[in-house]
């Protein structure tokens, strides 16, 4: 879907799409750590490029997607006495997206610095907020 | 003849009925010749229940928290969290000033002279407890000191239900304009709903540090007191210890847990987890 750009008034930011980001970054979580969802998204709402909420129902929906796909695996895990959650881990085939991830990202960071670059140019200087 | 058909004794929290019964057929398909009794009241009342001694072999309810503020380690070993959810604030299309109601305004709108609002029993359900909650943290999140002695005085006795699903059926009848319940029994139900802000509804776990800021405290059957802190909404079930017949009743967890669950689970506006 390209429906980032629908609705924005003339002048408004754009807005970059987060659940765009949020596959990599769960694959970047978890290739340090298993872990339930639960804590995913507490730990995907700190991490600084989802600069918004993530809808809890979205990330659950993209983790059962991803396990579907063979790049997480699931198990229920519990204590003794307490609750029991389904918890994930990265696969051999997660680990090879996390890498495709990095790799595409990369690319994508060149033509970003490219875009500045000439933008710079033209304003002749640095940006007027201060970023870049 | 005698009957050698086994029984499998569910006990669920009442805004879990339709995905218990969807998932009851799904077992059906494995086990066609099993027998499925159903009982639901609020969360808190189904746990006092076991602890009374009722025999039932699985029991799913809305809140984690129950289980292991009454039924663990004593009852239940181990529960699963299989669903979230959040709390919305439902309607219909009589409802008074249903064309105004925005997730900004709600509070003004209930505060409305005439505005008949409901929730359910604090001390029997979860739902009435976190609704507690919710008017606690909108005091906060929208700056209003004094809101939420301004909800509660204005939601009386007469406006209390036992169980969540009893509170959906005031707003069918017409009794309340407005109640506090589940998004995925507004779902089942077809109301309209005020969805309302990440920060006060129960649902995201990124929060979890902010609603645990919030508490109410509640009575059990014996008179003795808990206090609940704030928590996203979530779902769970368990075999009891007592359970009859352990084997069905963990095919019947495995079947809730199950990619086809999921998608029952999915379907009754439940977010599997």
């Amino acid at each position: 879907m390209n429906g980032e750009m629908e609705g924005r008034a003339a002048g408004e930011p754009p807005v970059m799409p987060l659940e765009k980001l949020t596959q990599p970054a769960i694959l970047l979580l978890l290739a340090q750590n298993k872990a339930h969802g639960y804590e995913l998204i507490q730990k995907l709402n700190q991490m600084e490029f989802t600069d918004g909420d993530l809808d809890t129902a979205t990330v659950y929906r993209i983790l059962r997607r991803m396990e579907q796909e063979g790049l997480l695996a699931s198990n229920w895990e519990h204590g003794e006495f307490g609750p029991a959650r389904r918890q994930y881990r990265l696969t051999g085939e997660g680990l090879n997206s996390l890498d495709e991830w990095a790799r595409t990202l990369q690319a994508r960071l060149r033509q970003i610095e490219t875009f500045l670059t000439l933008y710079r140019h033209i304003k002749k200087g640095p940006l007027q907020n201060g970023q870049g | 003849m005698a009957d050698n058909r086994k029984t499998l004794k569910i006990l669920h929290a009442g805004a879990l009925r339709k995905p218990i019964k969807d998932c009851v057929h799904q077992f059906w398909k494995d086990c066609p010749d099993v027998e499925v009794t159903l009982d639901y009241a609020g969360s808190r009342a189904c746990a006092h229940a076991v602890l009374e001694g009722r025999e039932v072999d699985v029991i799913a309810l809305a809140d984690p928290h129950v289980f292991e503020d009454l039924l663990v380690p004593g009852h239940v070993d181990v529960f699963f969290v299989f669903a979230t959810d959040q709390m919305v604030l439902g309607y219909d299309e009589f409802s008074q000033y249903n064309s105004e109601i925005t997730r900004h305004n709600w509070p003004d709108i209930l505060l409305r002279e005439g505005v008949l609002f409901g929730r359910s029993d604090h001390n029997l359900d979860p739902c009435g407890y976190r609704t507690l909650m919710v008017w606690q943290l909108a005091e906060k999140y929208y700056n209003r000191p004094g809101l939420f002695n301004l909800l509660n005085g204005r939601c009386g006795p007469d406006l209390i239900h036992p169980k969540s699903i009893d509170l959906a059926g005031s707003l069918l009848e017409g009794r309340v304009d407005y109640v506090f319940i589940y998004s995925s029994v507004a779902e089942q139900l077809n109301f309209r709903y005020v969805r309302l802000p990440d920060q006060i509804n129960l649902s995201n776990p990124a929060y979890a540090d902010e609603y645990a800021k919030v508490s109410v405290t509640v009575t059990g059957k014996g008179g003795g007191v808990s206090l609940v802190r704030g928590a996203p909404v979530e779902f769970a079930v368990a075999v009891p210890k007592n359970s009859a017949n352990k084997e069905l009743a963990n095919l019947f967890v495995k079947t809730l847990t199950s990619r086809e669950g999921e998608k029952i689970l999915e379907s009754c506006g439940l977010v599997p987890c």
